[in-house]
């Protein structure tokens, strides 16, 4: 199985200008979402790309991604969240070029 | 010694890597694909039998008709961070305990029932303290390391597990009884036809009443609980 192990970095203060970004004229940033074990399964991708607005914190990035992918719902109550290979809390404000990752509930072992 | 491995784990190697010349204890936990899991019983009959010292009826999985037979499992990583995690379960079990050497193989892939999915090995001068720092690694890597298993059944389909509570009894911080453990189900609802299937039990149903189903993991006695922050 095959995976993109990293996520693309953002620099938010330039990507508004990106030609590709169809969020640019309300202020929106695009935010790379890497998924594991069902929540991949259930996105049918390993990377979902959520829109949010400036300095949001992962609350609001968490909400909007159940709304984009409405499949993930469930699933999203119950996963914790990690920037740059650490968990962190809900109310971590993201501030571009991070590697952000919905972990759901680990079962190694 | 920290390895996430596509091929089989050689538990003797793994376990010559800790030996030290100052060390009188080499203690090593190996997980193991639970070929035969049985289903919990409807009633609490079990439980307040075992309470109560009585032998308990279905105890045996080999006797209990209501089990399950897993054929094998596959376990996906967040390889990345999950190297990072069990480099940072090594460092702080070297500053709780005197562990001299430490490895911990955990297994990635597809792993066939009766296999290793997970080693870890400690030595220390002494032994209560190389069985302490073994098993806290190994509870502290079920809660933290982000790797995920697929169960696949004999009879009927697979499904991911995501357990989000339980009465861990890893001795940490768990928070008992009100906590969930919950399955994802890969099958379709309305396709569920055989023992895995109605081990898959709804999702949204699942977490919205709370229900309670299977140990899932690979070593028999453990459920998850709460997340500890190192």
């Amino acid at each position: 199985m095959t995976r993109r192990s990293t996520t693309k970095g953002y620099d938010l203060t330039h990507h508004a200008t990106h030609p590709d970004d169809t969020h640019s004229q309300c202020g929106m940033h695009a935010v790379e979402v890497q998924l594991f074990a069902a929540a991949a399964e259930r996105a049918g991708v390993r990377q979902l790309t959520v829109p949010v607005p400036p300095a949001a914190s992962l609350a609001e990035l968490r909400n909007r991604l159940v709304q984009v992918c409405p499949k993930l719902k469930a699933l999203v109550a119950n996963s914790r969240w990690a920037v740059d290979c650490e968990f962190v809390e809900l109310d971590f404000v993201i501030n571009g070029d991070t590697a952000i990752a919905m972990i759901p509930p680990v079962s190694g072992g | 010694m920290i390895e996430l491995n596509d091929a089989p784990i050689d538990a003797t190697h793994v376990l010559s890597l800790v030996h030290d010349p100052e060390c009188g204890a080499e203690v090593m936990f190996v997980g193991t694909t639970r070929q035969w899991t049985a289903l919990p019983m409807a009633d609490n009959t079990a439980a307040d039998n075992r309470a109560a010292g009585k032998p308990v009826a279905g105890n045996s999985v080999s006797t209990n008709p209501d089990r399950i037979e897993t054929s094998h499992l596959v376990y996906e990583a967040y390889r990345e961070m999950a190297l990072v995690q069990m480099e940072k379960l090594e460092a702080e079990a070297r500053r709780r305990w005197p562990v001299r050497r430490l490895a911990m193989v955990h297994r990635l892939g597809r792993v066939a029932a009766s296999e290793a999915s997970v080693a870890i090995a400690v030595s220390c001068p002494h032994r209560s303290e190389a069985f302490e720092a073994a098993k806290w690694l190994i509870d502290q890597l079920k809660h933290q390391v982000p790797i995920w298993k697929q169960e696949h059944y004999v009879q009927h389909g697979s499904q991911w597990i995501h357990p989000t509570a339980g009465n861990c009894n890893c001795g940490s911080t768990d928070q008992g009884a009100d906590r969930l453990e919950n399955m994802i189900p890969t099958d379709k609802p309305g396709t569920a036809k055989s023992a895995a299937a109605k081990l898959a039990a709804d999702e949204n149903a699942a977490l919205s009443k709370g229900q309670t189903t299977r140990p899932i993991d690979s070593d028999k006695d453990y459920q998850p609980s709460e997340v500890s922050r190192l």
